[in-house]
């Protein structure tokens, strides 16, 4: 049993931090940007799409609202959301993007969906299919349309299908880029009760969700369910993280320090490396800003002892500056 | 990647076939061999340097090359055929069938373009077939016949035949247009600013349609647009696109 949390030099908020790292993996990323004729449509929309994607474990896609777009952000000049999506595999990923966009996006009353990634062919050549699988709905009345353009400084020729609808069309990207990135940064808050635990963690994840090219794809942003790889159970590849599960402690090889009695874990996944720092920055200093030392006993960080994913991010590296 | 320009040094007194005169077998080409390059025309056995000034320039070496016509070629047909990369520029006017079976890279006419924007020669069935074509003036008749892709913007007017035999790819005219519009439309789009009457025995009536696309396409005031489908008389099901904002002609 550990009582104190280990190699702790640095502290915000008269929070601990220890010194150790999150352990992150490579990923296949997307981002797509869903529109509609207003705000209640578009979120619906996307809540529909980003639904029963928190973990790759099961969902086969970790997907999530980056940040919400003003009518003037995008190519529509409708309100809209950027979306982005990761999958461990290309396949997976192109097998549920067109599956959830058909069934969650096509379905909406004006919704239509594009490419957040910018740059057809010639800049990304792996694409993930949209309107390339789901024009087939239009039943041959669907118009592929090619418009030259310029976005975000790069001229090119996009095709959009158009498909036929009962509230008019339904429009869409033929397909969309798909990049390298990468899943699973996190950050560790272990409260003194669960309302403090709560507390650090909205505020994290309040300082969080407007970030550009960062996702925290669990509900509300954190898990309660932190796992290991591995489990006594043949079929299952994942199971609960024993060591910071309070009820355990005694019983198991625990890391929580005295005084946790709930920890919440937040789990990010970014377009890159400094994305997904930034946000590990950002939320863990408005956590310990939120709770301070009394709501937290400290804060750390899961990884597999840097064998299994090759991006580290130490946590005392990240916060250089942040500490009170 | 070199910038062409050939400035016309004095008039043309016969039509001349610029069909051979391609861009990205130009490119590549020093100023001499420009000059010595032949056409064809009724005028036997003239050549570039006879009527044109040639300058050769060299810049960015990642952007496309670029052809660059100065002076009134009313009188120069083909300009553009089987265009495939690269943006020409006229700067004045331009004969017929420019843009013929393009297929790629762009043409912009600063002025008025003869007939036959965008439409295919000889016995090809296919017309334009990508690429961008722009007028900033009035263009002649059959502007996009049998046109396949590509987008063709006329700010003018536009004559006879306007998308007739039209298969896909967008037209968009600025102006007035002529008789006997996208007569056999297949597919493809055609965008009118001024309403027309569309003959009921080839198109549905026009229809209020919710689309993000109208934006994406540029149509300004995107809520007043409206469209019909056809040429029925055909099956087809091509698009024509016009501001509900009253009849300019019949």
């Amino acid at each position: 049993m550990t009582n104190e949390l280990k190699n702790e030099p640095l502290k915000i908020a008269g929070v601990p931090i220890e010194a150790t790292f999150a352990e992150a993996f490579d990923m296949k990323a997307t981002r797509l940007i869903l529109t509609a004729a207003d705000r209640q449509w578009c979120d619906e929309a996307a809540a529909a799409m980003c639904g029963f994607g928190t973990s790759v474990i099961a969902c086969g896609l970790e997907i999530a609202v980056e940040r919400t777009l003003s009518p003037s952000e995008t190519p529509d000049g409708r309100p809209g959301v950027a979306i982005m999506a990761f999958a461990v595999s290309s396949n997976e990923m192109e097998k549920q993007i067109p599956r959830r966009a058909g069934q969650c996006v096509l379905t909406c009353p004006t919704t239509a969906l594009y490419a957040g990634i910018y740059g057809g062919r010639k800049w990304h050549e792996k694409r993930i299919p949209v309107g390339k699988s789901l024009r087939y709905f239009g039943d041959g009345m669907q118009i592929s349309k090619v418009i030259r353009q310029t976005r975000e400084g790069i001229e090119q020729s996009v095709r959009y299908w158009r498909i036929p609808v009962m509230d008019g069309e339904f429009v869409c990207e033929h397909d969309v880029p798909r990049i390298d990135a990468i899943g699973g940064g996190n950050f560790i808050l272990l409260g003194r009760s669960m309302e403090s635990a709560t507390k650090a963690c909205r505020a994290a994840i309040d300082a969080i969700r407007e970030m550009p090219g960062v996702i925290a794809p669990f509900p509300g942003g954190a898990t309660r369910s932190g796992s290991k790889v591995g489990s006594k159970y043949p079929a299952l590849f994942a199971s609960t993280n024993e060591a910071f599960c309070p009820s355990l402690k005694g019983l198991v090889d625990s890391q929580l320090p005295d005084g946790v009695t709930a920890v919440l874990e937040v789990v990010l996944d970014g377009m890159n490396f400094d994305s997904i720092a930034a946000a590990m920055n950002s939320g863990i200093t408005a956590a310990c800003d939120a709770s301070g030392s009394d709501g937290l006993v400290g804060v750390t960080a899961g990884n597999y002892g840097g064998k299994l994913g090759r991006h580290h991010f130490h946590l005392a590296e990240i916060l250089k500056g942040a500490s009170s | 990647m070199n910038q062409i320009t050939l400035t016309l040094q004095n008039a043309l007194t016969c039509p001349v076939d610029f069909s051979q005169v391609r861009l990205d077998q130009l490119a590549d080409k020093s100023e001499d061999e420009i000059y010595r390059t032949e056409l064809h025309s009724d005028a036997p056995g003239i050549s570039i340097g006879d009527h044109w000034k040639v300058a050769v320039e060299t810049y960015d070496d990642q952007a496309s090359p670029r052809l660059v016509l100065q002076g009134d070629h009313a009188m120069i047909h083909r300009l553009g055929h089987q265009h495939r990369g690269g943006d020409i520029l006229i700067e004045g006017n331009i004969g017929a069938s420019c843009g013929s079976c393009m297929t790629g890279g762009s043409i912009f006419v600063n002025g008025d373009a003869g007939d036959g924007l965008g439409a295919p020669t000889g016995s090809r069935g296919v017309g334009m077939n990508g690429g961008v074509l722009r007028v900033t003036g009035n263009a002649g008749d059959f502007v996009g016949h049998r046109m396949r892709r590509g987008e063709i913007f006329v700010e003018g007017n536009a004559g006879d035949g306007l998308a007739s035999w039209q298969v896909a790819g967008t037209i968009h005219v600025g102006g007035k247009i002529g008789r006997n519009v996208a007569f056999g439309m297949r597919r493809g789009t055609l965008i009118l600013e001024n309403e027309i009457a569309l003959p009921t025995s080839r198109f549905t009536e026009s229809v209020e349609l919710h689309s993000p696309y109208k934006t994406i396409a540029g149509l300004a005031s995107p809520e007043h647009w409206r469209v019909c489908r056809g040429d029925r008389s055909i099956g087809g099901i091509g698009e024509v696109w016009m501001p509900a904002n009253g009849l300019s002609q019949a």
